[in-house]
């Protein structure tokens, strides 16, 4: 049999015994808190309903949840009855709800069920599912700071979707998701299961909590609400207000403080200062606000008024989209705002990654060989094909070529291009440029505190590590959730580049082998962990005689003379491995430049001559290598490369 | 369909009307039909309430074929297996000749229906036919109104310059300057 879920819903209503047992304290007294809180508000906003009211002391000594069941049931009858629009009730809950709240009700729908869905725009369940499912993805993706949350809300009897808020607090990005999910349209066993009126919701609050970096981020139910409706067309279409939520924890008072409450276009009457909440922690606090028909159109989701296709819904629209590959969506951005806006929204990106179509590009810098012109191509190896990158903003044309340092997010499609010589007066510069394959747009960045050429950068930890080529050896970070540059421990002797790779959390930049070759190359170590900078092993300084890229966490070194055979480093013996096959083919000339991505080698030559390596574990602890050779069009015959990023769009 | 006899039939109404009389098994391809069924939703005849005829017609092409797929895949060595490649050449033919306002209600259909297979196969043509269009043909061909101010669609045009190149309407507004 089918277990109701509005039948939990009410269950968690009533505050399940195990509940309270779990943290009786806590839950007891939040809960006490809470009630009291909202019959003080009651008493002083509706006189009326007053005096019919049970005594306070009634509600909250009473042991069990049934007084406060009661309480509540009068103020929605009362609140039904006096023909406000809405009435919020609420009561706190706290537990682990499933993230999956109503799927399994939905996939067994009845036919019922699936005629409301028609009537709402065609929602299927399995287009739900992937929403739900997607949703989730995008939580999971987004990096939250310890104890940052993002409230989630599941609207019981109506219609699912998903709204996202963003907003700046202190001076940083927050994102609010807002799911609902349809769990019960049937209004007759709407009314049997909850013995609510038709016309009344449920909302449920969640948050989703990452107690500590690296953990998983978990959900958790904060407070469920009563919504009741006098007209039974309702459709919830946006965000009803009012919505009332009791918030539970100091994390959420943090973020919720007033002045970036996020739902501050519905003016707030009653908030408590998250100061109010800190003195006593076991509080609860009490935030709600009052909406307006008028503030309705401020939170209507995008995907809900969009029309991307006329006669199709955004959802399958939008499906359509993400199954285009990069380099058509250049055209296809062009279309329409909406077009533009779909393209850009990163619910698309997320889909796009979940469903695995995001595929790997390779991005290159080329310069002319005689004018000095540079531009940024992208290659497609899948069809050999290559395609411009719009032109990089500012000064950037007249950088030298291999004087600037590129750095870059692969799985989130970000390209970093970081300082560089201007070619006519040599002297370094600041800027930073990111460029974006889900806008394909550059975009500008606050700019190094130092000026930089011929240096190293790298991703080192999903954070941009810029290091050296200025006098002083210094180096800095850019992180680029929070857009901003920070210090970090200088080397301690500047070490002209010869290259640099980022393995986990280590930087390591070599000089390399110079004429007469007497002397060992100087290189150093960067640990972001521990923000300091070491000595590099000997083996590895020694050993480093090309171009290093990193796969599955392994430094390979593809030499630079003799038969450019690959080789790979041993970091627990200090020492290196050859790899079998071929040596980086011929085909590919000098100057050449190289990167990888989850088990392939790119390397970019002389007039735009490609060859992908495809490198595998060989089974025995060694590894193999495979060549392909994608020769470059003949209009890229005076092109050189100097840098080139693979990017995943 | 006189062998049908024994088999249990499934009648579907389309929104304007016609009825059509099919085999359990066919209606079974469609996930919403096969839960209703299975949960006794479906006595009489049920309505498919946004599907109109010919849709429904095609629909029902695709969900029968797809019965006589996996009927035969139970049995070895059977001609009417197909492998991935062919199955990729059969999904081109079935898609072959459809317009874009008969794909529309085609998604719409097998999203309601809830059919993995005819929404990706719908999804594929979808991108086909959008792929290596220029913005104008796109929009002639699906009806989308072009939003963007002149000045807006200009720097689209200058940021992306070669994505353009040939485009037919480019050139024209380019050479008219």
């Amino acid at each position: 049999m089918v277990k109701r879920l509005s039948t939990e819903l009410l269950l968690l209503l009533v505050l399940l015994p195990g509940h309270l047992k779990a943290k009786p304290h806590v839950d007891k007294h939040c809960m006490r808190v809470s009630v009291k809180l909202f019959y003080k508000h009651v008493m002083a906003t509706r006189p009326s309903v007053a005096k019919t009211m049970p005594r306070l002391q009634n509600i909250i000594r009473s042991p069990r949840e049934q007084p406060i069941r009661a309480f509540l049931q009068a103020i929605y009858e009362h609140e039904a009855l006096s023909n406000t629009s809405f009435l919020p009730s609420l009561i706190r809950v706290k537990s682990e709800p499933p993230t999956v709240l109503g799927l399994h009700h939905f996939s067994r729908s009845s036919l019922q069920d699936y005629a409301e869905f028609s009537k709402l725009g065609s929602v299927s369940p399995r287009l739900l599912l992937r929403r739900v499912i997607r949703s989730g993805i995008y939580l999971e993706s987004h990096s939250l700071q310890p104890g940052e949350i993002i409230l989630f809300v599941a609207f019981c009897s109506c219609a699912f979707y998903i709204t996202r808020w963003e907003f700046v607090s202190g001076g940083r990005r927050k994102t609010i998701v807002v799911l609902r999910i349809e769990i019960c349209s049937d209004q007759q066993r709407w009314k049997k299961d909850t013995g609510l009126p038709a016309s009344a919701r449920v909302l449920l609050f969640f948050s989703f909590v990452q107690r500590g970096k690296g953990q998983r981020i978990r959900p958790v139910l904060r407070g469920i609400s009563l919504l009741a409706s006098t007209s039974a067309s309702s459709s919830f279409g946006v965000l009803s207000p009012p919505i009332l939520c009791l918030i539970s924890s100091l994390s959420v008072v943090r973020i919720w403080r007033k002045s970036y409450f996020p739902f501050a276009a519905f003016a707030p009457p009653l908030l408590l200062e998250g100061e109010q909440w800190l003195e006593d922690k076991r509080e609860l606090c009490w935030i709600s606000a009052i909406g307006r028909e008028e503030n309705r159109e401020k939170v209507l989701d995008d995907s809900e008024t969009e029309v991307l296709i006329p006669g199709l819904p955004y959802e399958i629209a939008e499906q359509c989209l993400v199954h285009l590959p990069f380099p058509c969506q250049t055209l296809a951005r062009s279309v329409s705002r909406s077009w533009k806006r779909a393209f850009s929204n990163p619910n698309f990106i997320i889909s796009k990654k979940s469903l695995s179509l995001s595929l790997p590009y390779l991005f290159v810098h080329v310069f002319h060989k005689s004018t000095g012109h540079a531009r940024w191509q992208a290659f497609d190896p899948r069809s050999g094909g290559w395609f411009p990158l719009p032109p990089m903003p500012g000064a950037r044309k007249f950088c030298s070529p291999g004087s600037l340092a590129t750095a870059a997010l692969q799985r989130e499609g970000r390209l970093f291009v970081l300082g560089g010589a201007r070619s006519d007066t040599q002297s370094p510069l600041q800027t930073l440029s990111c460029y974006h394959a889900a806008t394909n747009a550059w975009s500008s960045a606050p700019p190094m505190r130092t000026p930089r050429a011929f240096f190293a950068a790298a991703n080192v930890g999903g954070r941009i590590v810029a290091a050296g080529g200025d006098p002083g050896a210094s180096a800095e970070c850019y992180d680029p959730a929070q857009n901003r540059w920070c210090g970090v421990a200088g080397m301690r002797s500047g070490i002209p580049r010869y290259d640099a790779a980022a393995v986990g959390s280590r930087l390591y930049i070599t000089e390399g082998w110079s004429w007469p070759f007497t002397f060992a190359p100087r290189g150093a170590v960067y640990d972001a962990e521990s923000d300091r900078w070491e000595e590099m092993p000997a083996g590895l300084c020694e050993g480093w005689t090309g171009a290093a890229v990193v796969l599955a966490g392994r430094l390979f070194v593809i030499r630079e003379h003799g038969d450019r055979r690959l080789k790979v480093y041993e970091s627990k013996t200090d020492t290196w491995r050859e790899v079998a096959g071929e040596g980086l083919p011929r085909e590919v000339r000098r100057p050449y430049t190289v990167t990888a991505a989850e088990g392939w080698i790119y390397a970019a030559g002389s007039g735009a001559d490609v060859s992908v390596g495809k490198v595998a574990e060989d089974g025995r602890g060694g590894w193999r290598v495979e060549w392909v050779v994608v020769k470059g069009p003949a209009e890229f015959a005076e092109f050189a490369p100097s840098n080139c990023e693979v990017l995943y769009a | 369909m006189s062998e049908s006899t024994e088999k249990k039939m499934v009648r579907l109404r389309s929104s304007d009307g016609e009825v059509f009389e099919v085999e359990e098994s066919v209606a079974k391809v469609a996930k919403t039909l096969q839960d209703m069924l299975e949960e006794d939703c479906a006595d009489a005849v049920i309505p498919i309430t946004c599907v109109r005829a010919p849709i429904l017609t095609k629909v029902i092409d695709y969900c029968k074929d797809q019965v006589m797929i996996s009927s035969s895949s139970s049995t070895t060595n059977n001609p009417n297996e197909r492998t991935e490649q062919e199955r990729k050449a059969w999904g081109q033919k079935f898609m072959e000749g459809v317009d874009s306002s008969t794909l529309c209600e085609l998604l719409v259909a097998s999203n309601f229906l809830n059919i993995e297979g005819l929404l990706n196969l719908g999804v594929d043509k979808m991108v086909s036919m959008i792929q290596g269009k220029y913005p104008q043909e796109i929009r002639d061909m699906f009806n989308v109104v072009n939003d963007f101010t002149p000045e807006e669609e200009e720097e689209i045009r200058n940021q992306n310059a070669w994505a353009f190149e040939r485009d037919p309407y480019y050139k024209k507004r380019s050479s008219s300057k």
